[in-house]
């Protein structure tokens, strides 16, 4: 069993991406830390020409085995119909017809997918029940993006919607998974949203990278001792001219 | 056990109290809806008003429930979620499409009876 499972991390490992892109004019970091040995998050960024890459965050219910299957399924998912370069909600709904077909009863996959136009520093969104990003801007203002949607694996025919924000020099997308606000420490306090807010807003003009690190650090500070109980996935997209 | 069973309002009621984590009490959960499809007894609500946290997984349960009850014309509706859990519902859009929340048991039962 521990070698299924050491397989399966390895399988896990080599599909998350490798390398970051280097995208003229931005700068951008992730990482994804399983609760256990094989994951449910992932994170990804795909190329679809010279110009739009596609900026993705999901999480499959559960924990484990089954979680890091059907997260596997989900991204593999994801980038098969991401290439087609057709628009952000139709990939999502195209993945989530796709998904709907074959996933367990009771599981389901919350997505944030966003396409990066990197000439206009337009990103154009849709949230899947994901958790609500932000955007730091230059003066430390933080807005969140509000649009949301049913989480994929329920309904085929289910619609999306799409909304877009101007990332613009300075600027940072932040987008996370619940086990960054649902860390809980000893006392079984949740990090929370206000207190990552606030850590948001207090990071200074930092690298992609350093912006992820200083959020990790603080949520395994805040977790202390006790076990991590969720996958905790990070992905930062900054505009650096 | 966080939940339990009775039968009040021509339901059953299964109270959620405190955690709810479906890595940990998602297999008993199953069971129980289960037998309770077993015996007919198919409208079922789920009284989250003692519930302080879910994860996605218990979530997931909730689900599984409601494809269960739903396969033999039975239904599953909730009531009494506070405001942390509710807003998990709202965050992944389950209200409405798929999930009927109500502010009472009484409310819930009343609506599949």
């Amino acid at each position: 069993m521990q070698q299924e499972l050491n397989t399966a991390f390895e399988i896990q490992t080599n599909l998350m991406p490798s390398e970051t892109p280097e995208i003229n004019g931005f700068d951008l970091a992730g990482v994804s830390v399983p609760a256990q040995s094989v994951g449910g998050d992932f994170f990804d960024y795909i190329q679809i020409d010279d110009y739009h890459w596609g900026i993705g965050l999901g999480d499959v219910s559960g924990k484990g085995m089954p979680a890091a299957l059907l997260m596997s399924n989900c991204q593999a998912t994801l980038r098969g119909q991401a290439v087609f370069g057709v628009a952000v909600n139709e990939t999502v709904e195209r993945t989530n017809k796709l998904l709907t077909r074959n996933i367990r009863r009771g599981s389901f996959v919350t997505l944030f997918y966003g396409v990066l136009d990197a000439i206009s520093g337009r990103f154009t969104f849709a949230n899947a029940g994901h958790n609500k990003p932000y955007v730091r801007r230059t003066d430390g203002t933080l807005e969140m993006l509000m649009l949301g949607g049913l989480v994929l694996g329920f309904i085929g025919t289910q619609k999306y919607g799409q909304d877009s924000v101007v990332l613009n020099p300075g600027d940072t997308l932040f987008v996370f998974s619940d086990g960054v606000t649902e860390a809980m420490n000893a006392q079984h306090d949740q990090f929370e949203e206000e207190r990552l807010e606030e850590l948001l807003k207090s990071i200074g003009d930092v690298s992609a990278d350093e912006y992820v690190q200083t959020v990790h650090t603080a949520v395994k500070e805040h977790a202390g001792s006790h076990p991590q109980n969720d996958d905790i996935t990070i992905l930062v997209v900054k505009r650096s001219n | 056990m966080p939940f339990s069973t009775k039968e009040k309002y021509q339901a059953v009621i299964i109270k959620i109290t405190g955690k709810f984590l479906g890595s940990v009490e998602g297999p008993a959960f199953k069971d129980t809806l289960e037998e309770l499809k077993d015996s007919g007894k198919t409208k079922v609500v789920i009284d989250l008003s003692k519930a302080d946290f879910m994860d996605s997984s218990g979530i997931g349960a909730l689900i599984g429930a409601l494809t269960t009850m739903k396969k033999v014309d039975g239904d599953v509706k909730l009531a009494g979620m506070k405001e942390r859990i509710k807003n998990l519902f709202l965050l992944t859009r389950l209200l409405g499409p798929v999930f009927e929340d109500f502010d009472t048991v009484e409310e819930a039962a009343a609506a599949m009876n």
